[in-house]
């Protein structure tokens, strides 16, 4: 095995399987903290940047892609919010009060459809922002949480009261 | 970070075809049995198998201090690299050189000797046979393996929702047994004073906390499967999410809808009689945006 070979393989890595595509410049990617800018790749290999305006467009997308999933997250709880409001006390009737608590609000198969998909859109969508971030490369993983942050910041102002995540002993969810 | 578990593995995996092939070149062939047995104890036994390595090297006559200084260096990427390059000292040094991104690219060539090799990629793919998932074993040889594994990926986030809703039960059977005439339990973390004894409590807290671990390694495994960037496993990760939360995630829409003054009061709603009156129940619901 030659020699430049071994060393090509520290820096193409995983890529090494597909590297032999036709294109003239490969995605570098790296496992480890880097700062690439040019000829980096997020997601997908047809993700690849060029130019320094191309990363920082995919820089201002990632950032407004995590805003857009702190906003989704609203809409799931402005959309429940709307169930609420919209089931005047109603309970779920009939059989499937078996396999909900009694306390469960009226929801509808479309509302609960719709719920379904929003969940896991968020999901989703979290997953790659997780995949984005995967890259190691430091602007993406620093764009993404502030995105998280101003997100909050700006969608998360009616969570007031409400834990962030369901701990504490007996707290009724 | 499957990444790191996969390289390890592979770290652990070449070690040992190393030993063996150099075995091999001394003694003759080695039995598989013996090499399925090490490939159990993978992580631990990389000393092991290193030492294995060298004292077979030692008995071969071809190799010699190059190999060595290999077994005995510590990086987990110099013995992958071995087996790539027919120990020399210039791959000995290119190895300590080359990250740990190597690891990946090890598990394709030296596999290569087998009929099919996992194929891996870290960026966007649509691969089916031959993807490998988790673990090595875990390998996709035909569709139906593959259309198998995409409905246990689908039933697996289905059954995480499941548990998630089994805790949430777990929760509220534990405030109606548990806290009698009141259901502000614990609200802003203040403990049940006259509720169960500090025993009861501890045990209650630790079943809650096998469902939070059932979540947790679960919701571990669907990351972890994610990160193959594997188009089909990432969108029936998502279907599964979603009939999951569609059949078991009703229950949810109380808490995150409301406050908790508000969850409070659709419980006591809901408890004390079904048809209550309406207005008295718009009444106390608040607008909190």
């Amino acid at each position: 095995m030659s020699l430049s070979k071994m060393s090509m393989s520290g820096m193409s890595g995983m890529g090494m399987g597909s590297s032999s595509n036709s294109s003239a410049a490969t995605c570098r990617m790296s496992m480890l903290w880097n700062w690439y800018i040019h000829d980096s790749c997020f997601l997908a290999k047809s993700w690849h940047i060029n130019t320094g305006n191309k990363f920082a467009g995919s820089i201002i997308g990632i950032f407004f892609f995590a805003v857009a999933i702190e906003g989704l997250s609203l809409v799931q709880r402005m959309f429940d919010r709307w169930i609420v409001a919209h089931s005047n006390g109603k309970t779920l009737s009939g059989p499937l009060r078996i396999f909900f608590p009694s306390s469960t609000v009226h929801v509808t198969v479309w509302q609960q459809l719709i719920r379904a998909a929003m969940y896991s859109s968020f999901y989703l969508s979290a997953t790659i922002l997780m995949l984005i971030v995967m890259s190691f490369n430091g602007y993406a993983i620093l764009f993404g949480f502030v995105g998280a942050w101003i997100g909050f910041f700006l969608f998360a102002s009616d969570t007031y009261g409400t834990p962030s995540t369901g701990t504490g002993c007996c707290e009724s969810r | 970070m499957s990444f790191f578990s996969a390289a390890k593995q592979s770290l652990g995996n070449s070690l040992i075809k190393l030993g063996t092939s150099m075995a091999q070149n001394s003694q003759g062939p080695v039995d598989d049995s013996s090499l399925s047995q090490l490939e159990n104890l993978l992580p631990p036994l990389q000393i092991l198998t290193a030492r294995a390595a060298m004292a077979a090297m030692n008995m071969s006559n071809d190799t010699s201090m190059s190999g060595m200084n290999m077994t005995n260096s510590t990086t987990p990427m110099s013995g992958m690299n071995m087996t790539n390059s027919t120990t020399s000292m210039s791959g000995m040094n290119m190895s300590n050189s080359t990250t740990s991104m190597s690891g990946m690219n090890m598990t394709n060539t030296t596999t290569t000797a087998k009929a099919s090799s996992c194929k891996l990629s870290m960026y966007w793919n649509w691969y089916t046979i031959d993807a490998c998932f988790i673990t090595k074993h875990w390998h996709i040889t035909s569709k139906h393996m593959f259309v198998g594994s995409i409905f246990g990926i689908i039933f697996m986030m289905m059954a995480l929702e499941l548990v998630r809703r089994g805790q949430r039960e777990f929760d509220r059977w534990c405030v109606r047994r548990f806290s009698p005439a009141s259901n502000s339990c614990c609200h802003s973390g203040a403990p049940v004073h006259s509720g169960p004894s500090m025993a009861l409590r501890i045990f209650l807290h630790f079943l809650r906390s096998c469902f939070y671990l059932v979540q947790y390694i679960v919701a571990y495994i669907a990351m972890l499967l994610a990160m193959y960037y594997n188009g089909y496993v990432i969108l029936f990760l998502f279907c599964g999410t979603f009939f999951g939360y569609f059949l078991f995630g009703a229950d949810t829409i109380s808490t995150k809808a409301s406050s908790s003054v508000q969850t409070k009061t659709i419980v006591q709603v809901a408890d004390e009689k079904h048809e209550h009156d309406s207005s008295q129940y718009s009444d106390t619901t608040p607008t909190t945006e």
